[in-house]
């Protein structure tokens, strides 16, 4: 119970945080509604090949979403394990989660490795230096790993169908898989938030 | 940035406190149990000297002088000897009253909450196709034994062939009929019966309990059960006017008075007697009273079947069910240690024995060895969803749920049982049912089925005693078809009734009340009839009852998912998907209810499907989960390998 209270804050956390960042950056707002517009038009048109990357994150988000709203549901609010469609659904979209979040890391690590800025940027954090204008890209990158980390860790549920662990550990497996999951999805809110800021930085 | 950070801790934290996450168990309490357990408890207890142990494991020997009823000392000089009373006998040193409030006596205590369902008494009578469930407890779906006129003394006389005596036996005062109230004067009370469950002596005879409350003898049957007792005689003969102290009566050579006499070797030079008692109580006496019998065992010997994996391993039955001097039995499922407020015991449940918490406590579970169970390979939804017992107890489930016999529906160990497969009543299982914790979990089933009066939307159920004359003439109205059924009732089952019997019988019960509509409720549906033309409708009194069991336990290789592994359940063919059972019903022309397990389990039957399809290529998409976290780790490896380099570099 204390657990389940835990991620509720967590993602209540996240939603306040969210809608603070969007009071004080008006402009964000439309500029999130816009580059979901695009992408959801790149991952259905005939383009989606050529801008693969794009299209992979793109239905990445949509797996995690699902997945995120098929597992919360029933395990934060009605305090209940996952069960009927929900399960089921959670489950078939597991492989696709997991296929998506392979390409995502494939096709993104490079971009996303630390440079010099990224170290000037994490210095200054413990000193009065002020680089905010670093920030969005350092940020981008901590959370890809973190996302790549986490997404390991959540898939790693599928250990439990294997005649491996046993009763305890798989209670411990489950709930690490739980606690991740609300990780990752706040971590996917937050990454994607600054790569749509960082996108139209660069259109600017 | 520093909400950024403050929101990466919490997550971090969260994350480390679910790894940390330990099983505990939430107890669902009941707070009318605990309070009736707590009347129970009354400071007004005064110990004798049997009712506290001084904590020697020695047993104590029980060479005692007898009682009767009335409290006066039995010496083997007795002119007229009378039964033993075990009140007085054995209050000398332990608190009858305090012993009789536990769960073997307590049904029709109405300060004792109901508790969760269990096996219900079952009036059966074949002849009118009655099966009906009855209890003094609450429980949805069971009717009052007032309600079909079985007070107390009728009560007893029905189904005292499986109590263990006191309680209902005792309440005397409820029956205000004259005639019965002096019955009760000529009988006796049906005190509880210690020796039912405590004696030890191999000559202890079971049997002679239903042979002598049959014959009204409540007085005498807990001592016929006695090694050194032999009880003759029959009170039911006897003349209301009957003083058992004349030992007088009509002298026919079937309706002597009764009598007992005890052994010549029965008391010792002190004239005390020795009982050969137990607190252990041994299984076998929990059998009489607890056994179940599944389809197909009448067919094969004994050596073929195997008992519960406990008792093969040689434990007893009460090192689970134990109970202190309240006799208050632990029943053993997870949620009663919440019900009673007291944690102490759920290590008497499966789980809690088997499982235990591993939060770092004192260990309480793995008693008398248990060994923990490691589930390999099954995801521990599976834990969340079902309850021990559905992989682990009961016959294998079929496709057609079994009929199945208990000794408390059946009368199983008395001499008068029919020795048959399908014997009325006509119990069901393995049902799987979601239960009142809503796990899933085995269940026994029982469709009632019986005549009632209809006002309203009420169904009050008639005693079968009221319709069998109807019924008989009837039935004899055709004499071929007559004496088939009379071979089918001889043979444990019920008659077969055609549309024209129904409507005659239902047409003759019109005269019972003319304000209601007489029904006969039979395979899931209420019949009636209006205009000779017979209608079947829907109703909550023709809804099947049914009560969680958890014997016998298969051993861990024998469990569901250890042989077909997952789809043992989840295949579209598997008995817990495409199982079904079928209502039993006397009636020739229409068939009883048919319902699908997944039914009594609130199991959608497209999403079982769906679900049951989903394990087909489930290899498959296991296979591609492992493959992407192989490529997401090599990811990762490889660049914290490269971080690693330009760090190693840098200096």
């Amino acid at each position: 119970m204390v657990l389940r209270i835990t991620s509720i804050i967590a993602l209540l956390l996240a939603v306040v945080w969210l809608v603070q960042f969007f009071r004080k950056n008006t402009d964000s707002w439309g500029e999130t509604k816009s580059w979901f517009s695009r992408e959801w038009k790149t991952a259905f048109s005939k383009e989606c090949l050529k801008n693969w990357k794009r299209t992979v994150f793109f239905w990445l988000l949509l797996m995690t979403s699902v997945s995120a709203l098929t597992g919360f549901v029933p395990f934060l609010i009605l305090g209940a394990p996952l069960g009927g469609f929900a399960l089921m659904l959670h489950m078939v979209l597991a492989p696709l989660f997991a296929i998506f979040a392979a390409l995502f890391l494939l096709g993104r690590a490079e971009q996303h490795t630390f440079d010099k800025q990224n170290e000037s940027y994490l210095k200054s954090l413990f000193s009065d230096k002020n680089e905010a204008t670093l920030a969005d890209a350092f940020w981008a990158k901590f959370f890809f790993w973190l996302f790549a980390l986490l997404a390991v860790i959540v898939a790693s549920m599928v250990l439990s169908m294997y005649p491996i662990l046993g009763t305890i550990s798989q209670e411990k497996l489950l709930n690490i898989h739980r606690g991740a999951s609300v990780a990752l999805f706040i971590v996917v809110i937050l990454f994607t938030l600054r790569l749509i800021r960082l996108s139209s930085d660069v259109k600017k | 940035m520093k909400p950024f950070l403050l929101m990466l801790m919490i997550l971090v934290g969260g994350v480390i406190l679910y790894a940390q996450e330990s099983d505990t168990t939430v107890l669902d309490t009941s707070e009318a149990l605990v309070d009736s357990l707590a009347i129970m408890q009354e400071d007004t207890f005064v110990p004798l000297l049997g009712d506290v142990s001084d904590g020697s494991r020695a047993v104590p020997v029980h060479i005692i002088p007898l009682y009767d009823e009335m409290g006066v000392r039995l010496l083997p000089t007795d002119d007229l000897p009378l039964p033993f009373s075990p009140k007085q006998t054995c209050a000398t040193c332990h608190t009858y009253e305090r012993i009789t409030k536990g769960w073997h006596f307590n049904a029709a205590d109405p300060d004792v909450a109901p508790g969760r369902p269990g096996h219900p008494w079952i009036l059966t009578d074949r002849l009118t196709g009655t099966q009906l469930p009855l209890s003094h407890r609450q429980w949805d779906g069971v009717y009052s034994p007032d309600s079909v006129g079985l007070t107390p003394f009728f009560f007893i006389q029905e189904f005292g062939r499986q109590l263990p005596g006191g309680g209902v036996g005792e309440n005397d005062s409820s029956d205000v009929d004259p005639t019965t109230f002096l019955r009760w004067q000529v009988s006796g009370k049906l005190e509880a019966n210690c020796l039912s469950c405590h004696d030890a002596d191999p000559a202890h005879e079971q049997t002679q309990y239903m042979t002598q409350v049959k014959k009204q003898n409540f007085r005498w049957a807990a001592a016929a059960t006695a090694g050194f007792a032999q009880v003759t005689g029959n009170a039911s003969k006897m003349q209301l006017s009957y003083n058992y102290f004349d030992g007088v009566g009509p002298r026919t050579w079937i309706d002597l008075p009764p009598r007992i006499e005890y052994n010549d070797n029965t008391y010792n030079s002190q004239n005390k007697v020795f009982f050969d008692l137990t607190r252990d109580v041994p299984n076998e006496r929990c059998y009489f009273c607890h056994t179940t019998v599944h389809k197909g065992e009448y067919d094969s010997e004994k050596w073929r079947r195997d008992e519960d994996i406990h008792l093969t391993s040689g434990m007893q039955c009460v090192d689970c069910h134990r109970n202190g001097m309240d006799h208050m039995i632990v029943r053993g499922y997870a949620a009663e240690a919440g019900e009673r407020g007291d944690d102490s015991i759920h290590t008497l449940s499966c789980e809690g024995c088997h499982i235990g918490s591993h939060n770092g406590e004192t260990p309480k579970h793995g008693r008398l060895s248990a060994p923990e169970p490691r589930h390999t390979g099954i995801p521990t939804i599976h834990f969340e969803k079902l309850s021990c017992t559905t992989c682990h107890v009961g016959p294998w489930p079929e496709k057609e749920a079994q009929l199945v016999q208990t000794a408390m529906a059946h009368g199983l160990g008395n001499h008068s049982t029919i020795k048959a497969d399908s014997v009325a009543p006509f119990l069901q299982s393995p049902v799987f049912v979601k239960g009142h914790d809503g796990k899933i979990e085995p269940h026994h089933l029982l469709y009632p089925s019986f005549w009632g009066l209809k006002k309203g939307d009420d169904i009050s159920p008639l005693s079968p005693d009221r319709v069998k004359p109807i019924v008989e003439t009837v039935i004899q109205a055709d004499t071929l078809t007559d004496s088939l059924n009379m071979v089918a009732i001889q043979s444990g089952k019920w008659p077969k009734f055609t549309q024209e019997k129904l409507i005659s019988v239902l047409h003759a019960l019109d005269d019972f009340d003319s304000t209601a509509t007489p029904v006969y409720v039979s395979g899931g549906f209420v019949y009636s009839v209006q205009d000779s033309i017979i209608s079947r409708a829907a109703h909550q009194a023709a809804r099947p009852y049914s009560w969680a069991f958890a014997h016998d336990v298969r051993p861990a290789e024998q469990a569901l998912g250890a042989g077909r592994k997952c789809a043992d359940c989840h295949s579209i063919g598997s008995a817990l998907v495409a199982g079904k059972l079928t209502a039993p019903t006397m009636l020739t022309f229409a068939a009883g209810e048919q319902k699908s397990q997944l039914y009594f389990q609130k199991q959608g039957g497209l999403f079982s499907w769906l679900f049951a399809f989903t394990f087909y290529f489930r290899p498959l998409l296991k296979l591609v989960i492992l493959v992407s976290i192989v490529f997401m780790a090599g990811v990762i490896l490889l660049y914290a390998f490269r971080g690693l380099e330009a760090l190693v570099k840098s200096n």
